[in-house]
């Protein structure tokens, strides 16, 4: 079976969130985040200047289905994939570039945000992330043996008093 | 395959709810959303048609407690059920955790869960895994019919040699849908402890 895949560890979090903080204020993005090609986020940062962030976990899943859907439409078509995948409205808009074939970087823009330096900038950062991303089997978790009943419990502590 | 977020101290898992079209894969993610506590839960997403079929996918994420210093958090998932949906339903099942096929009681969807449960298999093929290495159950749905058909008959489409754990639900009234989420989510957390320690 495949094993679980550490994404992304404690001591690379920081360096992670500091280019991403970077990116947002050269760029002027509203967000910035890193997820894998399953729609988790693995690091989300926002702008001071942004409205609050929309439920994470729906956009990365939204996103991450629709670059994948993209992916496999440039399949059917012969291609590769399709280079540059971008989504833009009259005031907001997602630009993917991707890391590895686990890790999709994502930048949301607002009007103010210049697309040229997102491109151009989004391009130079998918080499030190890929360095800081990445999949490891370093084992520092604590797994102790109850630890699949005890998250059996709560899910049922979930449900507590609707079943 | 489990994803760890060491940074965010958090462990994810993806369940996908697969089954022939109209079984009741939607109305299973909408009953959790209804029963568990808000906090626990984020926002129900949905991709569907006009006529409330799922176009690409439902997308529900729950999250449990802390054990360890790790939180665990489970994504659900829907698939289309209508036959010409494949690529779709292919592209959900990446990274795939655990699966509860639901299945409809109606006479005339016999054929339809058979089918749909050998394009389980078949789609699985494609990232190379074998349904029996997933933690999988299957919930058979709609028992409320009044022609429903025997579960016998049901099972010995599915699994002749009733190997794979099976519970019957009305999804609407929210009755078995709970237990099969339940017992597929702990094989999930179970076979995870026993490949991460
Ligand atoms: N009688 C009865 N109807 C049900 C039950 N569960 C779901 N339904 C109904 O069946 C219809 C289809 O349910 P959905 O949950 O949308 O089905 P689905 O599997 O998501 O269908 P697709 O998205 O097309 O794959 C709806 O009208 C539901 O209300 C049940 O247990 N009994
Ligand atoms: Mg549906």
């Amino acid at each position: 079976m495949m094993s679980p895949s550490i994404l992304l560890q404690d001591d690379s979090a920081e360096e992670v969130s500091d280019i991403l903080d970077d990116f947002i204020r050269s760029c002027h993005l509203n967000y910035a985040m890193i997820c894998d090609n399953q729609g988790f986020v693995l690091m989300f940062e926002s702008a001071i200047w942004a409205p609050e962030a929309p439920p994470i976990d729906s956009l990365a899943a939204l996103i991450v289905s629709n670059y994948a859907a993209n992916d496999a439409i440039a399949k059917l078509l012969g291609d590769e994939d399709f280079t540059e995948s971008m989504q833009k409205g009259a005031t907001s808009g997602t630009f993917i570039e991707k890391i590895n074939p686990r890790l999709l970087l994502v930048a949301i823009f607002s009007d103010t945000t210049s697309l040229g330096r997102t491109k151009m900038k989004s391009s130079q950062l998918i080499a030190p992330l890929s360095e800081l991303v990445k999949e490891s089997d370093r084992k520092d978790i604590d797994i102790t043996n109850e630890w699949g009943e005890i998250n059996t419990l709560m899910v049922d502590k979930l449900f507590e008093g609707k079943l | 395959m489990s994803t760890i977020n060491a940074a965010k101290r958090e462990i994810n898992f993806k369940l996908v709810y697969y089954g022939p079209g109209l079984s009741g894969k939607t109305t299973n993610l909408k009953q959790i959303f209804k029963h568990v506590p808000a906090e626990s839960r984020g926002d129900m997403v949905t991709v569907d048609t006009e006529e409330e079929r799922t176009l690409f996918f439902d997308f529900l994420p729950l999250e449990l407690g802390e054990v360890g210093g790790f939180k665990s958090r489970l994504h659900l998932y829907t698939v289309p059920g209508q036959v010409f949906y494949n690529a779709s339903r292919r592209l959900i099942l990446r990274g795939i955790d655990g699966v509860v096929f639901v299945a409809d009681s109606s006479p005339t969807r016999l054929r339809a869960n058979a089918e749909s449960f050998r394009n389980l298999r078949e789609n699985l093929a494609e990232y190379k895994i074998a349904l029996e290495d997933i933690p999988h159950v299957i919930q058979v749905n709609k028992r409320d019919l009044p022609d429903a058909l025997p579960m016998e008959m049901i099972q010995d489409v599915l699994d002749p040699e009733r190997k794979i754990d099976t519970f019957q639900a009305v999804a609407t009234d929210f009755q078995g849908v709970f237990e099969p989420f339940r017992a597929v989510s702990q094989k999930i957390f179970n076979k995870f402890a026993e490949v991460a320690v």
